[in-house]
């Protein structure tokens, strides 16, 4: 297939069909470095289904995706040897899932979770891991002095920014977001949202970032892609999909929310 | 001299699926050429589309036909990177409203722009502290997010934020319409500054005092037929 030659992630024509009608219909993109794509439906529209074929945790029935690694090889992802698969899924890829338990090992402490992925790349020294750990436990604002508690005794807004430090720490390349603020009470939200901004913004990270929440969107994606039934209705700079909506169901999801 | 903005009949509408598929028609045969230096105030009562043409400029309204020339780039068929490109690099835009970010600081909103052009945070936060300084927004509220600033405050952040960049073009809506007397006065230092240093201005200002001391000419607008 082809692929723009600056382009980190590209897409063409993914399919996957659960059986019952709904599923992704033959969806394509491309993914540039630094780029935030935002998007947006409502439930079973295929959101998310999209994120999991990108992300390996479902496999396709159909199309094609590409990752340009930063040695300047593309891989075929879908062809990829098992191995090599995980390999990258634990150091380029990351994946936040909407429910942080999903996404962390509940019987393992906090510093653990964050220093499993510096283990799974090759470290071994563990004052370096556990300095790696707590260092990104205050990036992400959680205090340093619970590295070794469980994240089942954190705040739901605790474990999603541990799970994001979790998936942070190996440096990835692409970012997964599922729904990220999700289960949130707004005020955590805010604060959650905010840190997203500017670790995306410091690191240079490509996201792909599944919301239902406009407001999430216009604060985080440069571009947007409108799903509808598992297909792209529409897409384009944030700005002009909220702003200047031209399908019935983009207008009709624009006027549904207060003040986006 | 050669324009940095062209504009070439320019088509907006809207068709509005929620309301039966009404179909309102805001800019028809629009043409403009703006040179460096220049500053063109778009002329007409509310409703004739100039905020409209504005955002079509910026690429935030996708026309249905024209040309909108900036720098090279027809933003009328430019895709999502090149628009954002032109952002970054070529395009201020000063809206009406500041869309504040909760728990980002009145400083660093202001400093953003510069950031992204490549100014060192140290440089960016230094432009943007003389324009605040300039705008007499308090120095207690600098490390504030905006988010509980009163209308002329936030205006002023966001004008600020305008011109922490030296743009080639600018876009101005109504950048004084929330300000008192003294600070519209500042702002007008602004943008005589700006058009000395050759940039571009397309700007919507129903205050006459300021759009006579800022204009070099005007852009009159008049509303559109609507197809039957």
């Amino acid at each position: 297939m082809k692929m723009p030659p600056d382009a980190i992630l590209s897409a063409r024509d993914l399919c996957f069909d659960y059986g019952n009608g709904q599923g992704v219909r033959r969806v394509s993109f491309d993914l540039w470095p630094g780029d935030v794509l935002g998007i947006v439906g409502e439930s079973g529209s295929g959101k998310t289904t999209l994120l999991k074929l990108l992300g390996g945790l479902l496999a396709p029935s159909g199309g094609s995706l590409s990752y340009r690694e930063t040695s300047g090889e593309v891989l075929d992802l879908l062809a990829l040897p098992e191995a090599r698969r995980r390999h990258l899924a634990r150091t380029e890829l990351g994946f936040v899932h909407q429910n942080p338990r999903d996404g962390l090992r509940l019987a393992v402490t906090a510093g653990g979770n964050v220093g499993e992925r510096l283990m799974a790349t090759g470290s071994r020294h563990y004052g370096r891991i556990r300095q790696s750990a707590l260092d990104w436990l205050t990036r992400v604002e959680i205090d340093g002095a619970r590295i070794d508690e469980r994240p089942t005794e954190f705040s739901g807004g605790m474990q999603q920014r541990l799970q994001i430090a979790r998936n942070l720490v190996s440096g990835p390349r692409l970012v997964l977001m599922d729904e990220p603020t999700g289960g949130l009470d707004v005020s955590v939200q805010a604060r959650l949202l905010d840190l997203l901004r500017s670790l995306v913004a410091d690191l240079g990270l490509s996201v792909v970032i599944v919301t239902h929440d406009l407001g999430v969107a216009r604060l985080l994606a440069d571009r947007l892609m409108v799903m509808q039934g598992g297909r792209v209705i529409e897409e384009g700079l944030t700005d002009q999909v909220l702003d200047d909506p031209r399908e019935p169901y983009t207008q009709l999801l624009v006027s549904s929310v207060l003040a986006a | 001299m050669q324009p940095i903005l062209s504009l070439r009949g320019i088509h907006k509408h809207f068709i509005q699926h929620l309301r039966g598929g009404l179909r309102l028609d805001v800019l028809s045969g629009v043409d403009l050429d703006l040179c460096p230096g220049e500053c063109v105030v778009l002329d007409g009562p509310s409703g004739v589309g100039k905020s409209s043409l504005i955002k079509a400029v910026y690429g935030t309204y996708r026309v249905d036909g024209g040309h909108i020339r900036v720098a090279g780039t027809d933003i009328a068929v430019a895709g999502p990177r090149e628009i954002m490109a032109l952002r970054r690099t070529t395009i201020g835009h000063v809206s009406q409203f500041l869309r504040v970010v909760p728990r980002v600081a009145a400083l660093d909103i202001v400093a953003e722009p510069a950031r992204a052009r490549g100014d060192t945070p140290e440089v960016a936060r230094d432009k943007a502290a003389r324009l605040l300084r300039r705008l007499n927004l308090p120095e207690k509220l600098w490390s504030l997010p905006p988010a509980t600033f009163s209308g002329g405050e936030q205006q002023r952040v966001n004008i600020a934020r305008g011109f922490v960049v030296d743009w080639p073009l600018l876009l101005l809506d109504e950048p004084t319409a929330s300000l008192d007397a003294e600070n519209a006065a500042v702002v007008a230092e602004l943008i005589d500054e700006a058009k000395d240093r050759g940039t571009a201005i397309l700007a919507i200002c129903h205050d006459g005092v300021l759009r006579a001391r800022i204009a070099t000419r005007l852009l009159p607008m008049k509303r559109v037929e609507q197809a039957a």
